[in-house]
């Protein structure tokens, strides 16, 4: 309870939940609000410019930009939440084992997770996408298999410091199983830097998400995607800039939200770096 | 010191070698076949051709001697011929590297030089309203994708909304030797795209570590001994701030190299971003391996050289 | 002392990269006139060198094989063969100055010019052209017409320096077509012995054209050879072939002056450019799309069901979206004007219309619909929009169609193998003779250019009937019935004409794009090419 009035003092988190929740809710119930089908093709009407009938206007290929926008959050939001739970628990598993276990088998593991880090994130998901197939599936793998050795490495290290000190070695000399002590005691402690990797985690993987659909390795057509309609857009900047704006907007806001959120969480958790507003 | 150094370089090779393992397996499980593609697309192959054109270029060889004649030809410099350009991977990869150097690197001197001082106002300011605007404007400067930001410049300066009466080239490539100036025209707004993105995270960091800096107790303990404020800036909080600001900066190599593939798509840059995402469509497996592992090899140089000098200046970490 | 040292070293840093981020502003003004192209102090009245924009990057110079379009274009200025497409679309002579058929049809004689040379300087003989179409079967030469040249070619003879005789299996009436082929060059027996046989790494013709460097993904420079066969020509001393593959980046350029012509310009920038006095925009209606379809199983064996598709899909629709309104209809079969003595009987064969769409569908038990797949790529766009409003169109009478969209090496080897339900594909058949359709909608092995698992008898009696009769009017006769079989069968469903289109600089004369599917030989008329300093 204490923690949850902490946050709601917090100025960032108050404004960074204004924008999620409404985004939240448009992921949820956007297809009761949107006016047309986003697939449904006006193509007699194409690039058409604002207007009653379509409050955003229309794509190329006639269909509702204010609707394909509704639907559009779905993707970038599946991927990034899914993909940052399973990177979550599997590479905060490794790291708990690696830390645990110590030695020259603990560091073998993280040396293998660590390989991944070897490569930028996006020339990692192009090749995969050019292995597997784009689709939302293989991105949320892809963002799994990015993400592991973040976890991983807290997990590890936390888990490493925790195991020194003096009341785990306490709980050895009660007589504890292990499972109990590793899942109970250390986890309780890695939590707070935890909770911020993951809010940098989706803020990540939702730019990875648009910047792959961007490129066309992404959500594939007709399903629409944030940041695939940006890349549709850009052919016709001249013609209709709206097209572009609009999609660009609601991506950068609900980024934003998700980064002021975990900054928001570190001013909560981690008070070193607490900040006067 | 140097035991340090070493043991720093002897794990980038590893991860070097690391890499190129996975690059070679992950290229070769991709679908497509690079014979088929060289044959020329707008006809139905001779299978004749097709065997005599597999077997020149050694594909039909066992996976494991393709594995170890690549490993020993890298190592040389020689990583063999692109299918589709027809000239060694060296030389193309050569042509292009350059270009993306060059963008990453005034990207990252442009990052620093806005970056750094900001961080370091907003932390003198901290609480003032300033300091409000330069960290709002960090957040968003994080929050926008490469590409949606590169748009926004090509609209702003390209398209010339609001008739400045000039527009900016908002793509192409002049070569530096036929004409400077379109050259550096032609690199300001893809450097300051990239550039934005990284400035406001380092100014997050620098602000963040000069603050604590400026409330830690060896500080606090100058101060109380009545050292004047400036030399306690200059000497001690800088100096400290400084270093998980360097760390900062090797871990945004990442988003440096990853910026570009997005950035040269935006303003069509001809670097090495690009000639990677052709050769993964034309399927040319020695191009996709020879530009992969010269990003990585980069990436992993500069992590390296980022944590050597992470360990010169704090010897604790060594 | 130290931390003055930063700050010095920081803004020596900072002025710096000032200096070199900011050192173009001053000269933007005369930035617009990089290229050499519009150098006025030396030309009199012609310009010594063109820069194009090109639309791809050629993968290989070797003129047999069809590697692109846009290839295509540096290939006619560096190559030739015995005859080509002129910019009226008749056919003219290039290295060779006469032909005879004998009677029997089969034997046709070629006399060579008398000052017909190569690059290097030597003669044209009948010995390099007897060598270069048997380089054309040559296996490891990988020509793209290979098998054509196979199936027509019996013999060829040596008569003397400047005669040649070629020797036909049987009478093949679209045979002087075949040799009109930007593929079909003449290339010199002697230079190919001495440099390994390899065109691409040492390229040598007898084109106006001679390739001064290769600049690999940059640009191609070609330079004006004096020997050339017509007399003044070319009129360009240099041209600069400057690889832009991104349409918008391209488009700029001939906005900033620094290309004088470009290719395959989109539709909504040419209808931006026909706007504008400064450009000339030359429009060409010749290739079209169509829908390939896997003919070997499932509901798409019966041509009910595709011709239910030919009713259903909306075709307007795919010219607004994927062509921004350009471009027209095809509810019959694609044909040139004239082309063969056609006379448009079946230009109204299909028209768009859902309801009988799905009553075929009933008619043939599927009144429920069905699921397929469409394989498209994301590479180009057209192709990909093209897709989707298909997939819209199917979608309305009940069928569920899922799009592919891999990049255009992947669709293109799972074309090459068949391997799809539904193909969106965007081609132009090679020839200008209906011949064409012989590659097309034989049965046989599965190619790129056919409908897998498409095997009708009176189709492959009327095609082979058509190459083998020499009587024009016959042949109309036969084409139409082809015509109206493959319509019923449908083992295409034809979408609509696409342009290609061209734009150059108002001051750019000489360039003309050829009519219909000729579009992609001209490359011809660059030796026409000069700009007007």
């Amino acid at each position: 309870m204490n923690t949850i009035k902490r946050c709601l003092q917090n100025k960032k988190f108050v404004f960074s939940l204004i924008i999620l929740l409404p985004m939240i809710f448009i992921a949820l119930f956007g297809s009761s609000i949107a006016p047309h089908d986003p697939l449904e093709m006006h193509t007699t009407n194409t690039l058409a410019a604002a207007s009653v009938q379509f409050p955003m206007g229309t794509d190329e290929y006639g269909r509702c930009i204010f609707s394909r926008l509704l639907y559009g959050i779905r993707p970038s939001l599946t991927v990034s939440l899914v993909g940052t739970l399973g990177a979550f628990l599997i590479g905060s598993f490794c790291g708990l084992v690696a830390g645990y276990i110590g030695g020259k088998a603990g560091n073998a593991i993280m040396r293998t997770v660590e390989t991944i880090l070897c490569f930028p994130a996006i020339l990692l998901a192009m090749m995969v996408v050019c292995l597997f197939g784009a689709g939302v599936r293989n991105l949320t793998i892809v963002v799994v298999i990015l993400y592991i050795p973040h976890f991983a490495r807290i997990a590890n290290s936390s888990t490493i410091k925790v195991k020194k000190m003096e009341y785990v070695e306490n709980d050895i000399s009660v007589g504890q199983t292990t499972p109990k002590i590793l899942i109970g005691t250390i986890f309780r402690n890695i939590f707070s830097p935890l909770i911020i990797q993951i809010s940098l985690t989706i803020s990540s993987a939702i730019l990875l998400e648009s910047g792959l659909s961007f490129l066309g390795l992404g959500v594939q057509p007709p399903e629409p995607s944030w940041g695939q309609m940006i890349g549709d857009a850009k052919a016709y900047l001249s013609v209709n800039m709206m097209y572009m704006l609009w999609p660009a907007l609601f991506l950068c806001l609900t980024i934003l939200a998700v980064n002021l959120m975990g900054d928001a969480l570190r001013d909560i958790f981690d008070p070193k770096l607490q900040d006067s507003f | 010191m140097k035991n340090f150094i070493l043991r720093r370089i002897g794990t980038a090779i590893v991860m070097l070698f690391a890499v190129m393992t996975i690059v070679f397996i992950l290229v070769h499980m991709m679908p497509g076949d690079p014979v088929l593609q060289m044959l020329g697309t707008d006809t139905n192959p001779d299978p004749v051709a097709v065997e005599s054109l597999r077997s020149q270029l050694g594909l039909d060889k066992p996976i494991l001697q393709q594995y170890g004649s690549w490993i020993f030809g890298a190592l040389q410099g020689n990583m063999g011929q692109s299918y589709s350009e027809k000239i060694s991977v060296m030389a193309s990869i050569g042509t292009r590297l350059p270009r993306t150097l060059e963008l990453a690197f005034v990207a990252m001197i442009l990052a620093c030089i806005i970056g750094l001082p900001l961080g370091v106002l907003s932390a003198q300011k901290r609480g003032k309203i300033s300091d409000l605007i330069m960290t709002t404007g960090a957040s968003l400067g994080t929050s926008i994708p490469v590409y949606v930001l590169g748009y926004l410049f090509i609209i702003v300066f390209s398209l010339d909304i609001f008739h400045f009466g000039f527009a900016m080239p908002s793509s192409g490539y002049t070569d530096i030797s036929k004409n400077a100036g379109a050259h550096f025209l032609r690199l300001i707004l893809p450097a300051l795209t990239l550039a934005l993105g990284i400035a406001a995270s380092i100014m997050r960091m620098t602000r963040s570590s000069v603050l604590e800096a400026l409330s830690s107790e060896s500080v606090r303990a100058l101060r109380a001994k009545g050292l004047k404020e400036h030399i306690v800036i200059s000497r001690h909080v800088v100096r400290n701030a400084f270093i998980p600001v360097i760390t900062e900066i090797g871990l945004q190599m990442g988003n440096l190299i990853g910026g570009t593939v997005l950035c040269e798509n935006v303003f069509n840059w001809p670097g090495l971003s690009t000639l990677l995402v052709k050769s993964i469509n034309a399927r040319d497996y020695p191009l996709i391996e020879g530009c992969v592992l010269v990003m990585s090899a980069i990436f992993i140089l500069t992590n390296a050289l980022v944590d050597i000098l992470y360990g010169l200046l704090d010897p604790r970490v060594r | 002392m130290k931390s003055k040292l930063w700050v010095k070293l920081a803004a020596g840093v900072l002025s710096a990269a000032m200096v070199i981020s900011m050192g173009g502003c001053g000269s933007s003004t005369s930035s617009g006139t990089a290229s050499g192209a519009g150098s006025s102090a030396a030309a009199a009245n012609k310009a010594d060198s063109l820069t194009i924009g090109l639309s791809a990057d050629p993968s290989t110079l070797e003129p047999m094989v069809q590697s692109g379009q846009a290839v295509r274009l540096i290939k006619m200025c560096m190559y030739r063969g015995l005859l080509a497409y002129e910019s009226d679309g008749s056919i003219g002579n290039e290295i060779a100055e006469s032909y005879e058929v004998a009677d029997d049809n089969v034997t046709y004689t070629f006399h060579i010019r008398p000052n017909a040379k190569f690059q290097d300087g030597s003669d044209i003989t009948a010995e390099d052209v007897k060598f270069s179409f048997e380089r054309q079967l040559d296996a490891s030469v990988s020509a793209t017409f290979r098998s054509d040249f196979a199936n027509m070619l019996d013999h060829i003879d040596v008569v003397d320096t400047k005669t040649v005789k070629f020797v036909l299996k049987q009478p093949c009436a679209p045979f002087i077509d075949y040799l009109t082929l930007p593929e079909a060059v003449i290339v010199s027996k002697a230079w190919c012995n001495s440099h390994n046989n390899d065109l691409n790494a040492n390229p040598m013709g007898s084109g106006p054209y001679t390739l001064g460097s290769w600049d690999k993904g940059r640009q191609i420079t070609l330079k004006a050879f004096d020997g050339f066969y017509k007399a003044g020509k070319p009129e360009t001393k240099e041209l600069d072939f400057v690889v832009t593959t991104d349409n918008t980046t391209r488009v700029n350029s001939l906005k900033s002056g620094e290309a004088d012509l470009i290719d395959y310009v989109g539709a909504n920038d040419a209808t931006a450019l026909e706007k504008d006095s400064n450009y000339t925009v030359d429009v060409s209606e010749g290739p079209f799309m169509c829908l390939q379809i896997n003919c070997t199983k499932g509901p798409l064996a019966d041509p009910k069901v595709r011709q239910a598709i030919a009713y259903a899909v909306n075709r307007q629709g795919v010219i607004d979206t994927a062509f921004m309104g350009r471009g027209t209809a095809m509810y019959g079969f694609p044909t040139i004007d004239g082309q063969n003595g056609y006379d448009g009987k079946y230009d109204n064969y299909f028209q768009y219309n859902p309801d009988k769409a799905k009553e075929l569908l009933k008619e043939a038990g599927y009144a429920n619909g069905f699921d397929v797949k469409i394989l498209s790529t994301s590479t180009y766009d057209f192709h990909k929009q093209t897709a989707l409003v298909v997939q819209d169109s199917l979608k309305a009478i009940g069928i569920n169609a899922e799009v592919e969209l891999p990049d255009w090496s992947t669709r293109i080897q799972r074309s090459n193998t068949g391997d799809y339900d539904i193909l969106v594909s965007g081609t132009a058949g090679n020839i200008v003779d209906m011949d064409w359709c012989t590659n097309y909608f034989q049965s046989g092995d599965t190619r790129m250019n056919s409908a897998p698992g498409f095997s009708d008898a009176t189709v492959d009696s009327l095609l082979k009937q058509g190459r083998e009769t020499l009587d024009s009017t016959k042949r109309a006769a036969i084409y139409d019935q082809f015509r109206e079989k493959i319509l019923e069968l449908s083992p295409f469903v034809f979408i609509n004409y696409r342009e290609q289109i061209f734009a150059t600089s108002a001051d750019v004369k000489g360039f003309v794009n050829l009519p219909g599917i000729l579009t992609y030989n001209s490359g011809i008329t660059l030796e026409d090419t000069y700009k007007a300093a």
